[in-house]
């Protein structure tokens, strides 16, 4: 009862609160979901304590049975406790934090987001191929929104951008359109199954 | 500062019809929410009822799981199941759920290592919750393993080389890739490709579908993805729901045609834009 | 066969020759001609070059440091030309890395122009907690933003902060967000549809354009060309403009490689069924 019921009626009394909380002025007047929202935040906030909690739990347990790969672990757990320390001691506005993060958390990051690049021109080899119409079509305007955000575009012909901003603006819009109200309103009925107990996975069942 | 305050004090909200609040589109919205819920629960009642309701056309994504657990344990590798940046909130979340039990309970069948990989712990903790639970349905309790149920902060890029670095150690046979993403889509799919996975990709970002696109085998998009429950229950209730979406979608399909057809025949009435905010 | 041997090309050549177009062009620059899309650019321009002096505008820094090539290079020039003319900016940012890394190159540009921090402007960091927060904000600035800067500075020991009581219409002129996924311009288009939005994307524009017909954004840029032309029409240049010949050379070989893998791709189609039919 208390790990299946209670939540699953809780969820629907708040989802019914906060919905009519965004529409009706007498209950927006309350500023009772000004209040909810703080808790959010503290939970938010909590959150990060718990996220810690089990980071530090599960690389533990790597290091004590000694997994493959423990010594990651050992620096994952040393890198953990240098940093949360020297953030809640010094702040993160100490010029060592700072130093730190622009030499090794900037590169590193960028780095990573660099190899994108690379893959994407290995799948783009691999994978653009022009089996029918509808992929030769796909292909050349792929093509041509790639050229014409470069100023290659430009130097073929100035029409090359025109057609681009026609391609984003007119099919690219009506497609994203279409795909965000089929979101929608998927969203919404998936929603509605939790409100009536359909959906009841995240319960355990 | 004290005369600031006085002012935001003495103009005081005024509701819209008395009761709602003065914000554009809440009548509408309101509106539109009780009509989508009238269409579902139309639909619930007549599935309980026994009557006859459309069925789920085929989604070959969602069948392609079967075939990518079942060439995982033939290649004696694992499946693994990824989702980054949904929170416990988050109705992607809730569809992530689905695939997991399905994904899991094959794996537990098919005797295979099943590894999950989430980027928050509160999800985390459910995650596991269901993969128990997919075990023990599976008559495999003691297959469940805790350690292959993981967790790394959901940080874009460290998230990201974590899971490439556990795709090219581990090497799973099947790949399964659900929720929302972000720039990260351009190396993971890629990644998994690389070590010739199975990929099946369940996405809800519009903006990164083109690059499991190239990469994946299956992709599952737009309302397919939230799909996936009612299609691999096969209830008829949780049929009833989605039948009722695609109600919604005609229905929204003839408002469109309707407001374009007025606003061409009088542009400067703007009735169906304002009907719409109101 | 060489088409055989071209398709099954090994990756790591694909990422020598890319990696050689980006770092050949940062060498040698080759300063390619950059002209200004009125669409876009010149629209994002006379709307910042229209806001009235001494309103206030909120920049959304919702990025990380992966971006700051491409959303970076515009933050500065867009600083400069509003302060210039005596607009009051407020920066926070729904992503944690850029308002704390982009803290010190605003300072230093601001120091160039003669901007005082907390009278012409003020950095109150991220902000966790989400929407949450946000709506928060809406609420009560101080309260919701927990009342300190990013250097936990009081706000009231900072006097523009004064003025700052609400996220709302009345205190902010427009909000301009520089975004390079999700959370991003929704939270505004959710929570605060009637405070004028301007949008840099990542990336280029692409799906996002409809927001700009919608009139849900009032201008958008996206993309390190747009953000080059907007250095050039600012006069303020940076990495967008200097990186901008490396992308070029980058997009031309990601296409020789889509027209090559095609090519072999047919060629080898064609000779397989030349031998089955032999």
């Amino acid at each position: 009862m208390l790990r299946r019921e209670v939540p699953a009626v809780l969820t629907t009394v708040m989802a019914i609160f906060v919905f009519l909380s965004a529409m009706l002025f007498p209950l927006e007047e309350m500023k009772i979901l000004a209040r909810t929202d703080s808790l959010l935040q503290f939970m938010g906030n909590m959150a990060l304590f718990l996220g810690g909690i089990n980071l530090f739990r599960l690389h533990s347990r790597n290091i004590k049975k000694k997994r493959e790969y423990w010594p990651f672990s050992l620096w994952l757990l040393a890198v953990f406790v240098f940093f949360t320390v020297l953030g809640i001691v010094k702040g993160n506005n100490d010029p060592l934090y700072k130093g730190l993060y622009d030499a090794l958390i900037v590169p590193v990051n960028a780095s990573m987001h660099s190899i994108s690049a690379f893959f994407l021109c290995s799948a783009a080899f691999k994978a653009f191929r022009i089996k029918n119409l509808d992929s030769i079509v796909l292909m050349i305007s792929a093509v041509w929104v790639m050229l014409a955000s470069v100023p290659i575009g430009e130097i073929i012909s100035p029409n090359v951008g025109i057609v681009k901003d026609w391609l984003l603006a007119v099919p690219g819009s009506a497609v994203a359109r279409a795909m965000a109200n089929g979101l929608f309103l998927a969203g919404f009925a998936a929603t509605l199954r939790i409100f009536l107990g359909l959906e009841r996975r995240h319960l355990g069942q | 500062m004290d005369l600031m305050l006085l002012a935001a004090e003495a103009e005081a909200a005024v509701p819209k019809w008395g009761i709602f609040v003065d914000v554009e589109g809440a009548i509408s919205g309101l509106l539109t929410t009780l009509i989508l819920t009238g269409l579902t629960y139309y639909w619930i009642t007549a599935a309980r009822a026994g009557r006859n309701i459309p069925s789920i056309r085929r989604l070959p994504g969602l069948d392609a799981i079967t075939e990518a657990v079942g060439r995982a344990t033939e290649m004696g590798r694992p499946v693994m199941l990824a989702n980054r940046r949904d929170g416990l909130g988050d109705v992607e979340t809730f569809a992530l759920w689905g695939y997991l039990s399905h994904a899991a309970t094959l794996a537990a069948q098919y005797d295979t290592r099943f590894i999950n990989l989430t980027g928050s712990h509160l999800v985390l903790a459910v995650n596991e919750a269901v993969i128990q639970q997919a075990y023990l349905e599976a008559g495999r309790p003691d297959a469940f393993n805790q350690d292959d149920c993981r967790y790394f902060p959901s940080n874009q890029w460290p998230w990201s080389s974590h899971c490439a670095g556990i795709i090219m150690r581990e090497r799973p046979a099947a790949l399964l890739w659900v929720g929302s993403w972000s720039g990260e889509a351009s190396i993971l799919p890629e990644a998994g490709s690389q070590i010739e996975a199975i990929q099946i990709a369940a996405v809800t970002t519009t903006g990164q579908l083109p690059f499991f696109i190239a990469s994946c085998d299956y992709v599952l998009m737009s309302g397919e993805v939230y799909a996936a429950s009612a299609y691999l229950s096969k209830e008829p209730v949780m049929t009833g729901t989605i039948v009722a979406e695609d109600c919604a979608k005609l229905l929204l399909m003839a408002i469109a045609v309707l407001g374009a057809l007025v606003e061409i025949a009088r542009p400067a009435s703007q009735w169906m834009t304002n009907l719409l905010k109101f | 066969m060489f088409w055989r041997k071209l398709l099954n090309i090994d990756s790591k050549i694909i990422y020598v020759v890319v990696g050689l177009a980006l770092l050949l062009p940062v060498i040698k620059p080759v300063g390619m001609p950059v002209s200004i899309s009125e669409e876009y650019t010149r629209r994002f321009y006379n709307y910042l070059t229209d806001i009235p002096k001494d309103a206030v505008v909120f920049f959304d820094l919702s990025f990380r440091e992966t971006g700051e090539a491409e959303l970076g290079s515009s933050v500065l020039p867009a600083f400069e030309l509003l302060q210039k003319r005596g607009v009051k900016i407020v920066c926070g940012g729904q992503w944690q890395q850029a308002p704390f890394f982009m803290q010190s190159r605003l300072e230093k540009k601001a120091e160039e122009i003669g901007s005082v921090y907390g009278v012409d402007w003020v950095n109150i960091g991220y902000k966790p907690g989400g929407t949450a927060t946000w709506r928060a904000m809406m609420e009560d600035f101080w309260k919701g933003a927990a009342g300190v800067d990013c250097n936990e500075t009081k706000f009231d020991e900072l006097p523009l902060m004064d003025r700052v009581r609400k996220l709302d219409k009345e205190t902010f002129a427009a909000i301009v967000i520089w975004q390079a996924g999700t959370p991003g311009s929704g939270t505004w288009m959710q929570y605060a549809p009637d405070i004028p939005l301007l949008a840099v994307y990542m990336g280029g524009i692409g799906g996002n354009a409809r927001y700009l017909r919608s009139g849900q954004v009032q201008a958008m840029i996206g993309g390190m060309q747009q953000a080059a032309e907007f250095e050039i029409i600012t006069d303020c240049l940076g990495d967008a403009t200097g990186l901008l010949d490396a992308q070029s050379l980058a997009v031309l070989v990601v296409i020789a490689f889509i027209v090559l893998g095609n090519i072999s791709w047919i060629m080898v189609k064609r000779q397989d069924s030349l031998e089955r039919s032999s």
